[in-house]
């Protein structure tokens, strides 16, 4: 008897606490606020922070292009659209708006988690002598008032993120002949078929394959050329190379290295 | 609490049981397959077909319980290579002109009743063979031009076949050659034996092995031909892997291969030019030769032997001129005239035969390594008469030897006891215009992996100023020839001979 008063105590003390818990818990400094924000995913992009965009590596008569920036909602869905707010820091911006490039606009679809903000950018002549620069961030707003600084990677190490990105991301657009962002990718066939990059290089690499458009790494995408083509640029070039030796003597580049290809 | 668990238990027992006892009122109509039997193609015998010719087939077909059924027949075949299925018949008997590339297939018969879907299926191997598959190839010159006769293995002659394969036209004269290889990704499309022919100023063409029509310049395989008319003197594949060489305009060209048919990246680099030979090298499948070189040529500009081991075109490379090892001669310093290269009877050693400014004759031997000790084998040949005069040679793999001709003799060469020996004299008048080893060339562990193997028949190809004759003789254990085993005539002036070997 003495037993089950004990257990029947307990239970009520039990019940109390419950009860207890659940009435504090309603209280109004627990409830989530949704702020609702918008970062640029660069977890989607290969080259993180920026990209050099060079109307030199496309067709001469392309005139317009689009780049494409991942954006990803932070906060609950919507039921309705909302724009994104991406905006050029004109602190960090030397291109002109309208004249190199454009904002169009993006919206993040009612009940969607991301979207992809496209910038128009435009070839112009002043781009043959010089590099233009777009900084783009994430301009808070009413629909996203939440201001996100750095982003951080869902992959850990030693149970930290192991990358951090900043919010803004820069384009560079030219229509001189830039290193390829991909260049000393992982896996790069640009590295593997033709070395360490010396702008005397590629433009010679260019003018000897007559190929401008090379794609990720040279060896990702619908743009890149296929292990048999390059196979066969890597034999025009060093023949080339061969070639231009005989004459001139060794080729030097930008640095005052000479320009080499490794042998493979 | 027991007790309502055994209770529980006991009573979903007996329902199982008085359940299990149901009859099945499930309403099936059995009836038995009627499995369909059809005959073994070709009565259980493998099909051999000439390309070209109609292969009939009425295999039986019958059903267990069937009289009178209903079937929709399907023929078809799939290569060797598990190329895709060549759709030939939907009737019941197969009655067609085989068309397909020559080479080994599965042919395909499966019988559906329309009924019931129930189908049987056989199979039979078939190869299919051409009459130009195998046997000598020859290039004759005659005053309406060049062409092409075929000499089957049974010793049927045909003729005048590159010019009714070609609109009446003719190959140039004189001296056009005839040059090809074993490629064994060719076997993809059937295709293992490419044939060129090479005349001199003239681009080089390349033909179809089985039709002898010509495919189109071999230009077509460079991605940077040459400049000026593009001439191939010799082309070859490697023991193992894919890569192709070819000698185009005294450069070689290199292709990475690992396609079906090869393309030439572009020639490798350096100041060169070469001997028209191409040594390919292998271990034999049966050691391992470290920091192996895959090929060997011989540079007639500068006087001195090139290796090359590498997989992409790069730099024609020199040997090592560290000496404290020295072979027997220098590679790197020979400062002669090539006149011969080609396989020895071991399969890791290589030939070549000089003439320096004098005249002089010497005997050289090389081995697969980048180091002076490459070279193995140096001497003066002093004992071999008429060999400063000689431009035919035929090397052999099964002996230390090799044949040589002046005018109308014929002479063999033992390297290894440095003396030659006249072993066959033609008639007077007989000139001697090419000598042609029947040979192997596809590489395999039992043959050493040797792109080229010699077997024991030779064919010597003679003119007398107004037939040309071929002799076919068996080479005796000792390399001696004997008397001619068979011979044939008709021909105009042989310039040149290909031996395709048996498929």
């Amino acid at each position: 008897m003495k037993t089950i008063i004990k257990s029947h105590k307990i239970n009520c003390l039990l019940c109390l606490a419950t009860l207890v818990i659940g009435i504090t818990s309603c209280s109004k400094e627990l409830v989530y606020k949704n702020m609702p924000g918008i970062y640029i995913d660069k977890e989607k992009l290969t080259a993180r922070d920026s990209t050099a965009y060079s109307f030199a590596e496309k067709s001469a008569t392309l005139m317009l292009d689009t780049i494409y920036i991942p954006v990803k909602i932070s906060g609950e869905l919507s039921g309705t659209d909302r724009i994104v707010p991406l905006e050029a820091n004109a602190a960090k911006t030397n291109a002109t708006a309208g004249t190199h490039y454009q904002i169009l606009p993006t919206v993040v679809k009612a009940n969607e988690l991301t979207a992809r903000a496209a910038i128009l950018v435009k070839r112009t002549p002043d781009q043959k002598t010089k590099q233009l620069r777009i900084y783009l961030e994430i301009v808070p707003n009413a629909e996203f008032p939440l201001a996100i600084a750095n982003t951080k990677t869902n992959s850990t190490f030693n149970g930290e993120p192991s990358a951090t990105y900043k919010p803004g991301y820069l384009i560079k657009l030219t229509d001189q002949i830039l290193k390829p962002d991909t260049w000393d990718g992982s896996g790069s066939w640009f590295k593997y078929y033709f070395g360490a990059y010396s702008a005397v290089k590629f433009k010679f690499i260019i003018e000897v394959t007559g190929r401008t458009v090379w794609g990720d790494r040279a060896r990702y995408g619908a743009d890149a050329p296929t292990s048999a083509q390059l196979q066969v640029y890597y034999t025009k070039v060093i023949t080339a190379l061969y070639e231009y030796e005989k004459i001139n003597g060794p080729m030097i580049d930008e640095t005052g290295n000479q320009v080499t290809f490794p042998k493979i | 609490m027991k007790t309502f668990i055994k209770a529980v238990s006991f009573i979903f027992v007996i329902c199982l049981a008085l359940f299990s006892c149901t009859k099945d009122k499930g309403n099936y109509d059995l009836k038995p397959i009627n499995e369909i039997i059809v005959d073994p193609l070709n009565d259980g015998k493998e099909i051999e077909i000439l390309s070209g010719d109609v292969l009939k087939l009425t295999p039986a077909v019958k059903q267990e319980n069937v009289t009178s059924g209903t079937y929709k027949y399907r023929w078809y075949m799939y290569g060797d290579n598990y190329t895709a299925a060549i759709e030939l018949s939907d009737k019941k008997d197969l009655d067609i002109k085989i068309t397909a590339p020559i080479g080994g297939y599965t042919l395909m018969y499966v019988v559906t009743d329309a009924a019931t879907g129930i189908t049987s299926t056989q199979q039979r191997h078939m190869t299919i063979t051409s009459k130009y598959s195998s046997g000598l190839l020859v290039l004759d010159e005659k005053a309406t031009g060049g062409d092409i006769s075929h000499i089957s293995l049974n010793g049927e002659i045909f003729k005048n076949l590159y010019s009714e394969a070609n609109g009446g036209s003719h190959i140039s004269t004189p001296a056009s050659k005839l040059v090809g290889f074993f490629y064994k990704r060719g076997l993809d499309i059937q295709k293992p034996v490419s044939i060129f022919i090479s005349s001199p100023g003239k681009n080089t063409v390349e033909l179809d092995p089985e039709t002898y029509k010509e495919i189109g310049p071999f230009s077509n395989l460079l991605v940077t031909p040459p400049q000026g008319a593009v001439q191939l003197s010799d082309i070859t594949g490697m023991s193992s892997g894919d890569p192709v060489y070819a000698i185009v305009n005294g450069k070689l060209q290199f292709s990475t291969g690992g396609t079906s048919t090869p393309l030439f990246q572009g020639a490798l680099l350096g100041d060169y030019e070469l001997a028209p030979y191409i040594i390919t090298t292998t271990a034999g499948g049966r050691q391992n030769i470290p920091s192996q070189t895959y090929l060997i040529t011989y540079d007639q500009k500068n006087g001195r032997f090139l290796w090359f081991a590498g997989f992409n075109v790069g730099s024609f490379n020199t040997y090592s001129t560290d000496m404290t090892n020295p072979g027997a001669f220098d590679p790197n310093n020979i400062k002669k005239q090539c006149v011969y290269g080609y396989y020895s009877n071991q399969y890791a050693y290589y030939n070549w035969m000089m003439k320096d400014a004098v005249g002089k004759m010497y005997f050289y031997q090389m081995f697969p390594i980048s180091t002076q000790k490459a070279a193995t084998l140096y001497q003066e040949i002093t004992s071999a008469p008429e060999l400063n005069q000689a431009t035919i040679f035929a090397g052999s793999t099964k002996l230390p030897q090799i044949y040589y001709v002046a005018d109308n003799r014929v002479y063999l060469y033992d390297y290894t006891a440095n003396v030659a020996r006249l072993v066959y004299t033609f008639s007077a008048g007989e000139q001697i215009t090419d000598v042609k080893f029947a040979v192997g060339r596809v590489p395999a562990y039992e043959t050493e992996y040797r792109v080229q193997r010699t077997l024991d028949k030779i064919y010597i190809a003679t003119y007398n100023g107004t037939e040309g004759k071929i002799k076919e003789f068996d080479v005796a254990a000792t390399g001696d020839l004997g008397s001619p085993v068979k011979t044939y005539g008709g021909f105009g002036k042989i310039t040149s001979m290909f031996y395709k070997e048996k498929r």
